[in-house]
């Protein structure tokens, strides 16, 4: 842990009393962002890979940072996730970690979302218009 | 309900912040999920329907073109897909309200200090059921298209 990680780290409770149901819901909680972490980076790799062929676009590129970001916060959440469980050091802090890092998987997902929305829109507002004329 | 619960969590203010953030972009995520997946389901009962009404039917419009004559001649594959998809819109559907449900979970824990532990587990016990669920529904997928594409490629011959 790095010195601003045990800053953080030592504020708040060190335990939360989640009973032992709770504590195996989360560490399946980790387990699971950890496969979805596994997964993206196979994803990211295999765009990675596909960048070296002819067939390559920059498309690929941003689907491969993409990726790899997403199974990078997935394995820090599993991480966070997996200490508030198995350990009473800083429920609290590993506990806004996680929340931290979901936060910004769900933030990416939304503002990709968000972006197709707006393509979506311009090609039809487009067909509209060019079609009108 | 846990008796020895917390009621009140002491979170710092940005981090109440940034979980009623987290809360909010989950919500538009499992909106945009449910109306999705609610598309999909109508698209894929309609494509079910319109192909079944025309193969009972006594036209050869469908058989006319390579794509009608292809699900034709593989009737089970594509109904078993069909009803795959269907399958896969419907737990969507639930997914996207698991998920929905998991920001309330999260916003409440901002928004209150009644229970916030149990709040903080019942949502990460959603999440874990979201995430689970959406793992396995993906890997499914991915083995059931790739059963379907082999079986295909296999009977009619990879570039013939």
């Amino acid at each position: 842990m790095s010195t601003g990680e045990t800053a953080q780290a030592k504020r708040g409770l060190s335990r939360i009393p989640f009973t032992v149901a709770t504590e195996a819901r989360i560490k399946s909680l980790s387990f699971w962002l950890s496969v979805l972490g596994w997964i993206g980076l196979a994803a990211g790799v295999s765009e990675l890979v596909t960048l070296v062929t002819p067939a390559r676009n920059f498309g690929q590129i941003a689907n491969a940072i993409v990726h790899i970001l997403v199974a990078t916060w997935c394995f820090q959440a599993a991480t966070a996730f997996k200490k508030v469980a198995t350990t009473d050091e800083a429920d609290e802090a590993y506990l806004v970690k996680g929340f931290s890092q979901l936060r910004k998987i769900f933030l990416l997902q939304g503002i990709l979302v968000l972006i197709g929305l707006a393509f979506v829109t311009a090609v039809l507002l487009f067909l509209v218009l060019h079609g009108k004329a | 309900m846990n008796e020895r619960a917390l009621s009140h969590i002491p979170f710092q203010v940005e981090d109440e912040l940034m979980i009623h953030s987290m809360a909010r972009w989950m919500k538009f995520i499992g909106i945009v999920k449910i109306v999705g997946a609610l598309l999909v389901l109508f698209v894929a009962l309609v494509a079910l329907i319109y192909a079944g009404v025309e193969m009972g039917s006594s036209s050869d419009s469908m058989s006319s073109g390579k794509m009608g004559r292809l699900v034709a001649e593989n009737k089970l594959t594509f109904f078993s897909l069909g009803a795959f998809t269907l399958i896969l819109a419907v737990v969507g559907t639930a997914m996207g309200f698991v998920l929905y449900q998991a920001a309330e979970d999260f916003d409440r824990v901002v928004r209150s200090n009644e229970a916030d532990q149990d709040y903080v587990a019942s949502g990460l016990s959603q999440l874990e059921t979201y995430f689970k669920v959406s793992v396995l529904l993906a890997l499914a997928a991915v083995l059931v298209g790739l059963t379907a594409g082999l079986s295909l490629a296999l009977k009619y011959g990879v570039g013939s």
